[in-house]
């Protein structure tokens, strides 16, 4: 695999006084599943449509299999949308709706009927085929714009947020058949969701953005366990933040003196000492213990009160008050909390290995301002 | 399925703004040829005519302001012009006084669907002919009509309803009412109900309700519809013929003896100028009463 | 609210709507039934009941001639006239441009100058171009005057039309000029077909600028405009029936279909209500 299929290179857009997208740099490789991930107003959805070419950028390229399509018409690019509201349309059937682009392409219509019939079979959407589409439901309907969109058979398919407005229980049973399609054919999925659980359950690679910059690319895991600032700590997971100084560095490890004492900490990126940073602690990774007990040699021990507690179903949120501005939260498998049987006020033992913890660069302002 | 694609063809690069520029051409450019040529030239023309002079019966281009004195300076065009002005916003007054309390009571104290269908009893009118219609009038109201007819079974004297300025104002109220009425009814429609129940609630009675607070919040409309009445009266021509007798004529009747009589169309416009200029300064008026301190 | 609690008033506004319906009114109802008079000068109580009148209406050559020239200008002018509509609409929905305010103000005003001014105007603009008197004067005439109305429909439709749609048609390849015909147009069908009965139909019943303009070539309401200013006789009031029978019909129609369809598309499509 030499060249991505797509280079987004230096793309900039605003919208009046608006920056959208302030100068990113992206590749995106032939048959991957890739997620591009933010809060409202981060951009992605603008890098997706410029990709689409529903928007054109003010700076920067965009390039696809090697040609420069920064300013092609959407029409010539081949790369179907799947649309947030579907945009089916809505004077034509299903079987009409789906073989809409290859009608585009000119493909004469019984050859085009029949391949929009073949991925109709393919999707359980063959009994309704001359059905109006709005007598669908949302889940069918979404099962059209998909076969709308595949049945040109293109390389890369775009997805804006295409389950965001699907009942919950169709939203698990669509990722499962999205993944699948995307194996079985290995065309290359864009993918644009606010939804953290949705990018990292169905993507090879996670763009993060905000405020129209990229925060960080990776695995989901790699964006999981090692954020790459502030931002993407926040964004992603349940992290505690704990800001402090830099006292000693040792190698790969930090001191680093914070509200709650001096803490040890993995460092991944070179520091100062007496730099500002910011100690990320995963609340999957630090244990609770009842108030007295031991913690394992090395650990960082912090004692606290739980101030409240939030059910999630296999595993149990506990916000622990530390003496620090905001409670740390630990998380911790339904069985594991009711081993530990503590209820609101009872004091708690915290503890995680250094290894645990990540020293970040604390960021002067949000990114992106 | 088996992995071979369709190799797309590799994507076009620039994208053509000429074929853009035509297609935007297309839809967009008819309009303004269209309405430039025969709308606005039209209009132009009138202008530019009223400073060109008549010789030996022949319209010829020229730049004299005599058209514009001699009209100007004319006592019967002046007389026409006041009459036209006068019944004009009379018609203006009565239909608005008229059309109040017939969109009151449509607003307010009918049920949404008698609502519809009073507006759908109101646009009717629209389609049929005016002309007809004043002509039904001209026929009612002769002296052998049907009105003089039921006043003598009555008992009471004849009157004379036609060639006169009663005539002519019977016909500009046909012409008016219904288009005044339904903005009437628009309007009131609009008044949040919510101030009138709160008016009520402060105490204020039915008619203190209408004065302060109804017919404030309608003003918009109101205002419209009564320029409106001016504006489509001061340019009719089939009532102060028939129902009017052409005897003191109007202005609109003017206009039409200049055209359709002679070659004087230097004249005709000039008149026809008075007319927009008037009605530009009543349009303009109103639209200042009517959008006066709105945020 | 449907039903306002009592603001007083009443009786006497209620007076007031039957005042002023009946006055509306009266001259339709009346002229309708002064068509089936037998007498040449019907009156209150009708004398006798006949057809007559409509039988001389239908078997006068010049009413014949007036009413198809009246047929051929409403079928050239609202085709022409909804075309013009059509691309401004389509224009005011899609673009921002510079003097885009001025371009819709020329382009629908028209309705709102008195058509004296605007038969004279033309009547000496014509002339001077020759393009007066013929039907094709009054079919330009009536553009004019019709583009706003046919304009209005297609773009009160072009806002219940989801922009995505369009942009869905070209990311799957349809280019400008065929999304317009396989989005647009089958998106705005209604409308375009409610348009063109409407300006049809305002064409067929003008008089005003079409008297100015048409010279020699009557349409079916000048031609009654001549006979209103010669002499009185019911054969006014029987086409005036038949005119108004026609354009009711064309303005039903086009009621119809632009209200009473299943509205397709007004709305996103909404994904996510399972239906059971």
């Amino acid at each position: 695999m030499s060249e991505p299929l797509i280079k987004i290179r230096q793309v900039s857009k605003s919208f009046g006084a608006f920056l959208a997208v302030d100068g990113i740099d992206l590749d995106i490789e032939e048959g991957a599943f890739v997620a591009i991930m933010g809060p409202s107003g981060c951009g992605k959805t603008t890098t997706l449509r410029m990709i689409a070419g529903l928007e054109i950028p003010d700076r920067g390229s965009i390039h696809y299999r090697g040609s420069d399509v920064t300013f092609a018409s959407p029409w010539d690019r081949r790369m179907p949308l799947v649309w947030q509201n579907l945009a089916l349309f809505p004077f034509l059937n299903v079987i009409e709706n789906v073989a809409f682009g290859l009608r585009m392409a000119n493909v004469p219509k019984v050859e085009r009927r029949e391949r929009a019939r073949q991925w109709l079979d393919r999707l359980d959407l063959a009994e309704f085929s001359r059905r109006n589409v709005t007598d669908l439901s949302g889940g069918q309907q979404q099962r059209v714009a998909l076969a709308r969109a595949l049945v040109t058979e293109p390389r890369v398919l775009l997805l804006d947020e295409p389950l965001s407005a699907l009942d919950s229980h169709l939203v698990v049973r669509m990722q499962a058949e999205l993944i699948n399609l995307q194996r079985q054919l290995g065309i290359t999925f864009v993918y644009v969701t606010h939804s953290q659980s949705e990018a990292f359950a169905m993507a090879d690679r996670v763009v993060i953005m905000d405020h129209g910059r990229i925060q960080q690319i990776g695995a989901p895991r790699e964006i999981f366990r090692l954020p790459a600032n502030r931002f993407v700590a926040e964004f992603v997971g349940a992290n505690n933040i704990i800001p402090g100084r830099v006292a000693e560095l040792r190698g790969e490890r930090a001191l680093v003196d914070t509200e709650l004492g001096r803490l040890c900490a993995a460092s991944r990126s070179p520091l100062a000492l007496q730099a500002e940073v910011d100690i990320i602690v995963g609340a999957d990774l630090i244990a609770a213990r009842p108030d007295g007990a031991f913690a394992e040699d090395g650990e960082q021990i912090l004692s606290g009160r739980v101030v409240g507690e939030q059910f999630l179903g296999s595993s149990v949120t506990l916000y622990v008050d530390v003496g620090m501005e905001g409670p740390m939260k630990v998380q911790l498998p339904l069985h594991k909390f009711d081993q530990l049987g503590v209820g609101r006020g009872a004091a708690v033992n915290l503890s995680w290995e250094p290894s645990a913890a990540l020293v970040l660069p604390a960021t002067k302002q949000k990114p992106g301002e | 399925m088996n992995a071979s694609k369709i190799v797309a063809p590799k994507p076009r690069l620039a994208r053509s703004s000429s074929g853009r520029k035509v297609f935007a051409f297309f839809w967009g450019a008819p309009l303004l040829i269209w309405q430039g040529a025969f709308f606005f030239a039209p209009l132009v023309f009138l202008i530019v005519l009223t400073f060109w002079s008549v010789r030996s019966f022949r319209v010829q281009p020229d730049a004299t302001l005599k058209n514009w004195i001699k009209i100007l300076t004319t006592d019967y065009v002046w007389s026409a012009y006041l009459r036209s002005v006068v019944l004009s916003a009379s018609c203006s007054l009565i239909t608005s006084a008229a059309a109040f309390p017939f969109a009151y009571f449509v607003a307010f104290r009918l049920s949404t669907r008698a609502r519809l269908f009073a507006t759908c009893l109101l646009i009717v009118p629209f389609f049929t002919s005016y002309l007809v219609r004043v002509y039904t009038w001209r026929t009612m109201l002769g002296q052998h009509g049907a009105v003089n007819n039921l006043l003598a079974w009555i008992g009471l004297p004849t009157q004379t309803m036609t060639d006169n300025f009663f005539g002519v104002m019977v016909g500009f109220v046909t012409l008016t009412l219904p288009l005044v009425c339904l903005l009437h009814v628009l309007s009131l429609s609009y008044v949040d109900k919510r101030l009138v129940e709160a008016a009520h609630n402060l105490g204020a009675r039915p008619l203190t309700t209408v004065l302060r607070v109804i017919i404030p919040s309608s003003r918009t409309g109101l205002i419209l519809g009564g320029a409106f009445a001016f504006v489509l009266s001061f340019g009719d021509f089939v009532s102060p013929d028939l129902l009017g007798g052409r005897n003191p004529p109007l202005i609109s009747l003017l206009i039409i003896d200049q055209v359709k009589g002679g070659s004087n169309w230097p004249g005709a416009a000039v008149i026809a100028m008075i007319m927009v200029i008037t009605l530009v300064i009543v349009v303009l008026a109103a639209s200042r009463l009517a959008y006066s301190g709105r945020k | 609210m449907s039903r306002p609690h009592s603001t007083g008033f009443g009786f006497g506004f209620g007076a007031a709507l039957v005042a002023i319906y009946a006055f509306i009114y009266a001259p339709i109802v009346i002229s309708f039934i002064f068509s089936f008079s037998a007498e040449r000068f019907p009156t209150i109580p009708l004398g006798g009941v006949s057809l007559q009148w409509y039988g001389f209406v239908w078997s006068d050559p010049d009413v014949h001639a007036a009413f198809w020239r009246s047929i051929n200008v409403a079928a050239l002018a609202a085709p022409i006239a909804v075309f013009i509509g059509f691309g401004a609409a389509y224009t005011d929905y899609r673009s921002k441009f510079f003097g885009k305010a001025l371009y819709l103000t020329l382009g629908l005003l028209p309705p709102l100058v008195p058509v004296l001014i605007l038969g004279v105007a033309m009547l000496f603009f014509f002339a001077k171009v020759g393009l007066f008197g013929g039907l094709y004067s009054i079919v330009i005439s009536h553009v004019v005057l019709c583009t706003p109305f046919a304009f209005t429909v297609v773009r009160l439709r072009l806002t219940q039309v989801n922009p995505a749609l369009e942009q869905a048609a070209w990311n799957l390849g349809a280019g400008p000029w065929r999304t317009v015909g396989s989005v647009i147009v089958p998106m705005c069908l209604p409308a375009i077909v409610a348009a063109l009965l409407v300006t049809a139909a305002i064409s067929f019943d003008e008089f005003a600028v079409a008297w100015f303009v048409s010279g020699m070539n009557e349409t079916l309401p000048v031609r009654v405009l001549n006979f209103v200013q010669g002499q009185a006789s019911p054969r006014i009031n029987a086409i005036g029936s038949l005119t108004f029978t026609i354009s009711m019909l064309l303005v039903m129609s086009a009621l119809i279909l632009l209200f009473f369809r299943t509205p397709q598309g007004s709305a996103p499509i909404d994904a996510g209500r399972d239906k059971p």
